[in-house]
């Protein structure tokens, strides 16, 4: 498979007539781990919810395309399949349908009909990879998410994401909610996924998460673009010095996408 | 983005008819004669006769229900209310007529028997035409015949038990199905027995205009235990037939009984039904109920525990498409002390489909320390379905615990776009949705059933959402 | 002279009350129409409740000719309700349907707030009262409607204009003392308005069999926020028809606050309807079952309106060989998209004989909405009153706080604290201690 390319630029989105992002633009490619991080409301899960296609946002201009083909005119299952993985910061419980079956219908979505997988060889990776990320094997016959714990949910999107094989992975907020210990076992699935056929997008306000999934891009926003580039170092200063050093760079008093602009 | 519903007539797969068999068929409408000439093919004791004519006045007597669903195009006298398909039950597969096999075998009676059934007994039109049981359940007295058949052979037992539990003076269509019934399954269970693989029955309407009013009398007794699985068909005619059943379960101390339907009727019936098991002390009754097919489904399976710490409970799943209501629900009765019983109804609307919850929990002066749990969740898949919660909890005891729960919703916007981004297509992630919703219910089921209830609902769903 | 007339309804007693209350032309038909058909209607039929036994149209006919209006005692039973030293208050106190007191502070009267006995806003502002008068309520609804139209009598007139927000409760209380009970309140809050009224009723003599058959009506315009709390405390030889109703219009808001203290037979029925996009109702009731009263209780709320939101709350507890329905009923119309819906029915069962019902009805005809309710039946809980024991609290008294705890949701939110005080009284009688 040739390196994946996902390419945003200009990105202009609304929620409810409200503008959130104002003009993003970001390119990731295979190989590469980018970090987005900024403080609350600074529109960095919207940038997350767009890419996968939620119905609430509303792209106003600006492209996103994906291996050159245009992410914006595919609905969300389609962008599944052409690649994209979103893990979700509130992923959805769905009553009544085991984790098996749910991974089993993702997959063989993606495969297409007449390929499907094989019943045996679906359960063999998912109980390698489910011993993988330490997760109990009686999480296969549960419902999705249904009553699971934080770090239970978290797991769970990052064990999709190694079962799914995504292009590009993009990680909300994924580290929300964890302790060290499962936040180790998170960051342990995306490096083991880490390789020039996935890019991998963390977006996160914590520095922490990045000592154990190495970025080669640190991205900070506010006010719904991307104000500061850099290396990993950029993600240190932050952690050291908070975000108010940067906003004084820029002359921003309220980095939120809330103010006028 | 909504597609156009198709027509529910296309999808109903068993809507095939085949040619008239039957050997005898009655007038149409409901007369004096009409029952008499009923009880006299069938050979009748005097007293059942009897029976069925004093059941007639109260059919008479008792107006038209109000409640519930419409029955304004239901007439009565454009009704054949007896169809002789042929000579007797026969024993063997082979000896049921040509035409009749046919059917039953394009249902696949009774190919499933051989595979997890102890018995299977089949009804076409109005009388049981294949019965056949496994011989080690016979050796063990288990008895499980056609309702006629038993009358004749168990006299005692039957008229012991018969109309015990669902009296003709109850309602005016189990009047009516007293006044006429025909088929059905007897079974009765001895003490002890425990009866591991199902029971199965199952009823094909194939006349147009046709009445089928079986008649099913189940007795448990004592530390007996038994599954009876039945399910039902019909083709499908331009005019109304009416199904009418009455099933009366009677489960003695210490017993356990599960009831499992499978309702898919053609859309052009009328599914009036009285379901009702008396659970004495210790005994368990579980209902699972399933309603597919029909055109008005009224049917609310009830329990009463009579005896101490007796217990009940109700699955039911309603799913009503274009032009169909389901009326159903549950009634848990409880009359002793320390009885216990649990409800859970998921109820889907669609199409413009009126899916109703409709149920009874009843405590009455000595059910203290008895407990019902009661869960009601629907599902309206679209703009134009409806659906109504309308649960009525009566205690009349302060020592009871009494828990109702209910919700209504749509397919949320959230779980759609969970399944969808990891590119599940939205069709198959709402059916994925709705087989979740109704999992409670199809976990339940046996094997084989569960795997024709899961193809029945998908088969429902398919390109029928927009 | 004020008369009394025993129970012939007829056109005369019609006429001769509309005439000495020189009620326009159009009042006089509306109560001969009604007047017709009640005569005409049978008895009512509710699902759960058979009151083809009670009486609900024996009783004596009060006629106000004048001269009890002059009377401004406060009676010394509501006394303690009112605090006459503020200035802060504004309260119509009617006997038997006459008024004998009358205060509204002059800073609403110069803002335009109309307060005044629905008998004096015929004469003074009839077009507004005929333009609401039975509108939400329908005099042919059934034969109580019918014969409420027909006899009211007494009753109060609120009017509150656009933007004016009334910090202190409003206040009516209606005694009877010998005859029927026929009060017809009537408010209307325009666009933006807040109010709080408090509505109490009470009989005084315990022998007397009293009929009370009142409307409530309460228009809620745009924005406007109406609160209305209401106690009931009729004796147990009464009976009681209470039949309440408000139209909310977009964005405003209904709170009802029930305290069904009566001692008798008890029709209670509550309708809100949301008629346009969000709208919103609340409603908490109460109830003690004592006695061998019965009563059949309905919430009811209608959303019309897209993103309505509503919340039904009942609670009763039951003593006794008393019978109580509690029905709630949400119906989501089509097209009232993105509405919410919340029900919780909870009896507590005290007494072996007692018998609560409750019917927590959902009828969803628009497939957008979210509706959902609970309901829940049984003695109070062991686990609960061992826990206060186990922090050195005597078993009465945990009972007696789980039970107040129970009844909090409604006696918290009485505005008056005279009348919350009563309230409690009432309840500490009702469960005899």
């Amino acid at each position: 498979m040739s390196q994946p390319k996902l390419t945003i630029e200009d990105l202009q989105v609304s929620v409810e007539g409200k503008k959130i992002l104002k003009g993003l633009s970001l390119e990731i490619k295979g190989g590469e781990v980018h970090a987005i991080m900024g403080p609350n409301g600074t529109g960095k899960s919207t940038l997350a919810s767009t890419l996968m296609g939620h119905p609430k946002y509303k792209v106003e201009s600006g492209s996103v395309t994906l291996n050159g083909e245009n992410v914006l005119e595919m609905a969300t299952d389609e962008r599944a399949r052409k690649g994209i993985f979103l893990a979700m910061q509130y992923p959805s419980e769905i009553s009544g349908v085991t984790n098996a079956d749910f991974l089993r219908s993702a997959i063989n979505a993606r495969r297409g009909e007449g390929n499907e997988i094989s019943l045996i060889k679906f359960v063999r990776e998912m109980e390698k990879k489910m011993s993988f990320l330490e997760m109990k094997e009686s999480f296969a016959q549960r419902y999705v998410n249904e009553g699971f714990s934080g770090g239970e949910k978290k797991r769970n999107e990052i064990l999709q994401m190694m079962m799914l094989k995504p292009q590009i992975a993009i990680l909300d907020e994924i580290d929300s909610g964890l302790d060290i210990d499962a936040l180790k076992v998170v960051a342990k699935g995306v490096n083991e996924m880490k390789g020039p056929e996935m890019g991998v997008l963390v977006i996160t306000h914590y520095q922490r998460l990045l000592n154990y999934i190495k970025p080669d891009y640190v991205h900070i926003m506010m006010q719904g673009r991307i104000v500061r580039s850099g290396g990993p170092e950029l993600a240190e200063k932050l952690e050291a010095e908070g975000y108010d050093w940067i906003k004084e760079e820029l002359g921003i008093e309220d980095e939120t996408v809330s103010q006028r602009s | 983005m909504t597609k156009k519903a198709p027509d529910i007539q296309d999808e109903y797969k068993y809507g095939f008819k085949d040619e008239d068999v039957s050997i005898f068929r009655s007038e149409k409408g409901l007369t004096r004669e009409v029952v008499e000439e009923i009880s006299k093919m069938k050979g009748e004791p005097e007293w059942m006769l009897e029976f069925r004519l004093k059941a007639l006045e109260n059919f008479e007597q008792f107006p038209m229900p109000e409640w519930g669903g419409d029955l304004s195009e239901l007439n009565f006298d454009d009704i054949t209310y007896y169809i002789k398909p042929s000579e007797k039950a026969e024993k063997s597969w082979e000896e049921v007529p040509d035409q009749i096999k046919d059917t039953f075998d394009k249902l696949g009676i009774p190919e499933a028997e051989q595979k997890w059934l102890a018995g299977v007994s089949a009804q076409y039109e109005s009388e049981v035409v294949y019965h056949n049981m496994q011989k080690e359940l016979e050796e063990l007295g288990v008895i499980f015949m056609d309702t006629d058949s038993a009358l004749k052979e168990y006299p005692e037992i039957f008229k012991e038990h018969f109309g015990t539990v669902v009296p003709p003076s109850d309602n005016k269509f189990a009047a009516l199905n007293s006044a006429v019934w025909s088929g059905g399954s007897f079974i009765y269970v001895p003490k002890g027995v425990k009866v591991d693989i199902p029971l199965q029955a199952y009823f094909r309407i194939n006349s147009e205009n046709m009445g089928q009013f079986e008649r099913t009398l189940i007795i448990v007794d004592e530390g007996a235990s038994v599954h009876y699985v039945e399910g039902c068909t019909a083709p499908i005619y331009s005019t109304n037939s009416l199904h009418s059943a009455v099933v009366e379960i009677i489960a003695k101390k210490g017993a356990t009984i599960r009831y499992t339907t499978i309702q898919n009727w053609a859309p052009n019936i009328y599914n009036l039904v009285t379901k009702r098991a008396v659970a004495e002390e210790d005994a368990t009754v579980e209902w699972v109920d399933g309603n597919i097919g029909s055109k008005l489904t009224m049917k609310y399976p009830a329990v009463i525990m009579k005896g101490p710490r007796a217990k009940a409970n109700v699955l039911s799943i309603a799913m009503a498409g274009k032009g169909q209501h389901q009326d159903a629900g549950a009634k848990v009765i409880h009359l002793a002390p320390d009885c216990t019983s649990t409800i859970i109804s998921k109820s889907i609307s669609k199409h413009g489909g009126k899916a109703n919850y409709r149920g009874l929990a009843l405590f009455g002066r000595n059910s203290q320390g008895s407990k019902s749990n009661i869960k009601c969740d629907t599902l309206i898949l679209d703009e134009i379905s409806t659906s109504d919660t309308i649960p009525h909890n009566e205690v009349q005891n302060n020592d009871i615990t009494l828990e109702h729960e209910a919700t209504v919703s749509k397919v949320s916007e959230e779980q759609l776009f969970y399944l969808m981004s990891r590119g599940i297509s939205e069709q198959d992630a709402i059916q994925m949705i709705i087989m979740g919703f109704i999992e409670p219910f199809t976990k339940e089921l046996p094997m084989e059933y569960a795997v024709e209830m899961n193809r029945l609902i998908k088969f429902e769903m398919e390109g029928s959402i927009g | 002279m004020s008369v009394t007339i025993n129970t012939n309804f007829d056109e005369n007693l019609v006429t001769h009350l509309s005439n000495v209350k020189k009620e326009p032309e159009w009042m006089l038909d509306i109560r001969l129409k009604a007047l017709e058909v009640y005569k005409q209607l049978p008895i009512p039929r509710f699902e759960k409740t058979r009151i083809d036994k009670w009486n609900i149209d024996q009783f004596e006919f009060f006629i106000d000719e004048g001269d009890e209006g002059n009377q401004v005692d406060i009676p010394e039973d509501i006394r303690s309700m009112i605090d006459v030293n503020t200035e802060n208050r504004s309260v119509i106190i009617q006997r038997n349907s006459a008024l004998v007191h009358h205060y509204l502070p002059k800073s609403l009267g110069d803002q335009g707030v109309i307060f005044t006995t629905l008998d004096n806003a015929l004469q003074e502002y009839p077009d507004l009262v005929k333009k609401y008068f039975m509108n939400a309520v329908k005099f042919d609804e059934n034969k109580l409607t019918a014969l409420h139209a027909a006899l009211w009598n007494g009753g109060v007139f609120l009017y509150v204009p656009k933007n004016v927000e009334i910090e202190f409760p409003l206040q009516s209380v209606y005694l009877a003392e010998k005859a029927g009970l026929l009060p017809h309140v009537l408010i209307i809050a325009e666009t933006n308005s807040n109010l709080t009224f408090v509505d109490y009723r009470f009989s005084t003599d315990h022998n007397v069999s009293y009929i009370h058959n009142g409307v409530v009506e309460v228009y809620v315009g745009e924005g406007a926020r109406v609160r209305f709390a209401t106690v009931h405390n009729f004796n147990k030889n009464s009976y009681d028809y209470s039949y309440r109703r408000a139209i909310v219009k977009r964005n405003g808001r209904i709170e009802w606050v029930m305290g069904e203290m009566n001692f008798g037979n008890t029709i209670s029925n509550n309708t809100s309807l949301l008629k346009d996009s969000a709208a919103s109702a609340d409603i908490k009731s109460i109830f003690i079952g004592t006695g061998r009263q019965k009563a059949d209780l309905e919430s009811k709320v209608i959303h019309e309106g897209d993103h309505t939101e509503s919340k039904i709350l009942s609670r009763g507890i039951m003593l006794d060989q008393a019978t109580a329905i509690f029905n709630g009923i949400t119906k989501m119309e089509k097209g009232a998209v993105k509405s919410n819906a919340e029900q919780a029915e909870n009896i507590l069962m005290l007494s072996k004989e007692a018998r609560g019902d409750a019917n927590p009805i959902l009828l969803i005809d628009e497939h957008d909405v979210m509706a959902g309710h609970a309901a829940s039946a049984g003695p109070v809980n062991q686990n609960d009153i061992y826990y206060l024991m186990s922090r050195g609290i005597p078993k009465d008294e945990a009972e007696r706080l789980i039970i107040h705890g129970f009844l909090a949701s409604v006696v918290s939110r009485i505005p008056i604290e005279g009348l919350q005080e009563q309230l409690e009284k009432l309840i500490e009688r009702k469960l005899k201690r």
